[in-house]
């Protein structure tokens, strides 16, 4: 013989709706701190996938060799200041295991002109496996191929940033001709959009020629075949474990290093930079965690707060209870469901509540933000679980009491 | 002969160090009586009536309320003895206030964990009974005191108790509500044979019973027919 579960929850709804603006505030610290939980969550997983997206679209699974220094009359010329690497050690990288695709490039700031327009951008000798490695298409016309390659035939991919510039918008840049360093080049096609690279450069204000062509009418080199940088593209990143290694002893055998020399190249990886990134967005994320923590904690003493103010108030009606029969269980659970549905119902506003903020700050700074699966099911349980935590004592204090002392209770 | 429904048997009550406030009360009630309680304020009525309400307990000496010993029960066997044996009509009503008059009948029978299917129509027939059909879904703040009252009454009523124990039923009642009240609770008593023990001060509220109590000083010194001299005792 006792309450039915069912008659219990019904009777801490009664009860709550009476005192609707009070449960509000008191819902309120849950609501920040879920809310804030929810949408740290949310624009961490949407930093991390941006950076991703960005590391990738600078070439998944990335190696970038860059050509050494070389010393003239005691100055260093800094990385790339000497054309050290070859189209030759790029041929040879690309037999490593665990290789799928090999880049040598030049590149070079030069002036571009199209009738009446010009602009001044990076322009890029490349091979065709540079758009295999970067992953990039065009969004008209085609890219060139190892034909144009062999050929060193005149003519370019532009960038986005580059069509907008030298073309008006109405125009169609493919089978245009345009002046690089006054040497004409057919523009065969314009690169898809890829928007700024992880350290905030635009990836569109470029233009890609054949490496070849490049080398010979473009920037000269010192000697045959040089080349600035080599695009190393692993098959997985655990193919690229170990594989730096290798590609420093297969330079620096084909460079004739000595043991004592240092490398004349300086190997890179990408994801370190992405690494990096990450663990500032961590150290973000956890700050904004802590913040959250200690509001869910003040939310929680907020709800004891006020069950103890409600038990006090409601002495009276749980001394008639006690009277007519309701045992202890059925007024702590009374108690305990109502601080339940408050830290619930915090935590369902708070859920929403960050999930509709993480959805403005995607819109509004353009990353994918995401509230997962995981969010919602950890603000529900730390929500019922600080409820729980929280309205326990005063629970028992109104189960407990006597009888007779709540009804002489004025 | 049937066996005795409450036998109180030389029972202590004191609070901390002071004076002893029951002193080796005992009583014996058989069902159907009408029992008036009478006395002077702290002669120990009240204490006496919380121990038959087993809302508080005895330092010593044996309560037996329907053959179940309450000496030593624990609080939840205690609600289940009240919520079966025993009716609660306040001075104060004590009502809960944002419940309707329905709930409120309801109230024991929802304790008990009868399901809605049961309670419901019998909430309404008993507030039918105490002349309230009109009032199901009112609120103790809209209605008058003897209505109020009368509400406390079919929840007294809600699960056939045996025992109905009345505290002041019309101490905050006009003498029209008040008599109709009294009207009632005779009718229970007379009707159904409900054992009933009132406490009051008012002689002509305790002239309706039919058996007298006085307290004086934590002690019985009246114990019988209610009579003239019973009432000065």
């Amino acid at each position: 013989m006792s309450m039915k579960n069912s008659a219990i929850l019904g009777e801490a709804l009664i009860s709550m709706r009476s005192t609707g603006l009070r449960t509000f505030l008191t819902m309120l610290g849950i609501i920040i701190g879920v809310g804030s939980v929810v949408l740290m969550l949310a624009i961490g997983r949407g930093v991390e996938i941006s950076v991703r997206d960005s590391i990738a679209s600078q070439g998944a699974n990335l190696f970038i060799i860059l050509s050494g220094s070389t010393t003239a009359s005691g100055i260093r010329t800094g990385s790339g200041g000497a054309a050290t690497l070859t189209v030759g050690d790029a041929q040879e990288l690309a037999g490593l295991p665990g290789v799928v695709a090999v880049s040598p490039n030049v590149a070079g700031i030069s002036q571009i002109v199209n009738e009446g327009q010009n602009w001044s951008t990076q322009v890029r000798g490349a091979t065709a496996d540079f758009f295999i490695i970067r992953d990039w298409t065009v969004s008209a016309g085609a890219l060139f191929d190892d034909g144009a390659e062999r050929a060193a035939a005149p003519v370019a991919v532009i960038g986005a940033t580059v069509a907008e510039n030298l073309f008006l918008s109405d125009e169609d840049p493919v089978g245009r001709t345009i002046r690089i360093k006054n040497i004409p080049f057919q523009v065969v096609g314009v690169l898809e959009k890829k928007g700024q690279s992880v350290d905030g450069q635009d990836q569109d204000d470029t233009i890609v020629v054949p490496l070849t062509t490049a080398q010979r009418r473009l920037f000269g080199s010192p000697f045959p075949g040089a080349v600035r940088v080599i695009f190393v593209q692993a098959a997985s990143e655990e193919a690229m474990k170990g594989l730096d290694e290798k590609i420093r002893e297969v330079l620096r055998l084909r460079h004739r290093l000595g043991e004592n020399q240092d490398d004349d190249f300086t190997v890179r990886d990408l994801t370190a930079i992405g690494q990096t990134i990450q663990e500032s967005t961590q150290a973000i994320a956890l700050l904004l965690g802590s913040i959250a923590a200690i509001s869910l904690v003040v939310g929680g003493i907020g709800i004891m707060n006020i069950m103890l103010v409600s038990v006090t108030e409601r002495t009276r009606e749980i001394g008639v209870r006690k009277a007519i029969g309701a045992r202890e269980r059925d007024i702590l659970l009374q108690f305990l469901i109502e601080s339940v549905i408050l830290s619930l119902g915090g935590g369902l506003i708070g859920l929403l509540l960050g999930g509709g903020l993480s959805m403005l700050i995607g819109s509004i700074f353009n990353l994918p933000t995401e509230v997962s699966l995981f969010s919602v099911t950890l603000s529900f349980v730390v929500a019922a679980g600080i409820g729980v935590f929280f309205g326990y004592y005063p629970a028992r204090q109104a189960a407990r009491l006597q009888p007779i002392e709540a009804l002489r209770y004025q | 002969m049937s066996q005795p429904i409450i036998q109180v048997s030389r029972v202590d009550k004191s609070y901390g160090t002071m004076a002893p406030v029951l002193r080796q009360v005992s009583m014996t009630v058989m069902p159907g009586e009408f029992l008036a309680i009478m006395g002077p304020s702290g002669s120990g009525k009240s204490t006496f009536m919380n121990i038959l309400g087993c809302l508080d307990r005895a330092d010593r000496g044996e309560y037996v309320l329907g053959g179940e010993d309450t000496t030593d029960l624990t609080p939840d066997r205690a609600a289940d003895l009240r919520n079966r044996m025993l009716g609660f009509v306040f001075q104060g009503f004590n009502l809960l206030q944002r419940r309707s008059a329905l709930d409120n009948v309801a109230l024991p029978m929802i304790c008990a964990g009868l399901p809605r299917s049961q309670w419901d129509p019998r909430a309404r027939e008993l507030l039918d009974k105490v002349g309230l059909s009109a009032k199901y879904h009112s609120r103790p703040n809209q209605l008058s005191g003897g209505q109020q009252q009368r509400v406390a009454i079919a929840r007294a009523l809600a699960m056939e108790p045996p025992v109905i124990l009345a505290d002041e039923p019309t101490g905050n009642l006009d003498s029209v509500s008040s008599s109709e009240i009294m009207r009632i609770i005779r009718s229970l008593n007379a009707d159904q044979g409900i054992t009933t023990i009132l406490v009051t001060h008012e002689p002509d509220i305790a002239a309706q019973a039919k058996r007298l109590v006085k307290f004086k000083d934590g002690r019985i010194v009246y114990d019988g027919p209610v009579t003239e001299a019973g009432m000065s005792a």
